[in-house]
């Protein structure tokens, strides 16, 4: 799964650890979703949505489904 | 044992970590001066076998508590070194198991693996960061 945490991470100016740190999670947590080697459960993608102050669909992007502008297309 | 977050379960996990750490050096330092195989009694060496056996059993359960308390990624982590830790030494009581009962390999002492599946354990912990692989 696809996701903009780093891009929303260094606009807040937050480490790895540092948003760790607000998750209650380790740094290899957030390096592991942030690279997409790891897909978080529902409660702990909707913390990190919830700490970013946006929607869960906002912060990940299944690759399968098709973009607003693909979709309108079709 | 209910879920807490990683900073609060490694806390907790190093609160009972270090103290049997420390009790098991202390124990098998102590033992080695206090018993003589040939001469002490054997409420002794008993004692101290206990001694030595108890802050590894209370270790294996801190890590069994640290992986369900922690955070989900983690426990995933640790869950697959504990997993692997685990076929490694069952898989090396086999073979060693197996030469023992076919008299090629005279016995080995039990207490080996313990130390054994430590190793595997960690080595199963490094696995994912030496193949480049996350989960």
């Amino acid at each position: 799964m696809e996701n903009i945490i780093r891009t929303l991470r260094a606009e807040q100016g937050w480490s790895q650890a540092a948003l760790a740190e607000r998750l209650d999670v380790s740094r290899q947590s957030v390096n592991a979703i942030e690279t997409g080697k790891y897909d978080p459960s529902l409660p702990l993608a909707f913390a990190i949505a919830r700490i970013f102050g946006k929607s869960i669909e906002e912060v990940f992007k299944d690759p399968a489904t098709p973009e607003p502008a693909e979709k309108a297309a079709e | 044992m209910a879920q807490l977050g990683f900073n609060a379960a490694h806390r907790r996990y190093k609160r009972l970590f270090w103290p049997t750490t420390v009790l098991y050096v202390a124990v098998c330092i102590g033992g080695a001066f206090l018993i003589n195989k040939e001469t002490s009694p054997l409420w002794m060496t008993s004692t101290v076998a206990i001694l030595t056996a108890l802050p590894l059993v209370l270790m294996m359960w801190a890590i069994l508590r640290h992986q369900a308390e922690t955070d989900e990624y983690t426990r995933l982590r640790q869950l697959k070194a504990i997993a692997r830790g685990a076929v490694i030494t069952i898989s090396a009581i086999w073979v060693v198991g197996s030469f023992q009962l076919w008299e090629v390999i005279p016995g080995i002492n039990v207490f080996w693996f313990g130390p054994f599946f430590f190793l595997a354990y960690g080595l199963g912990n490094c696995w994912d960061s030496l193949t480049g692989k996350t989960v």
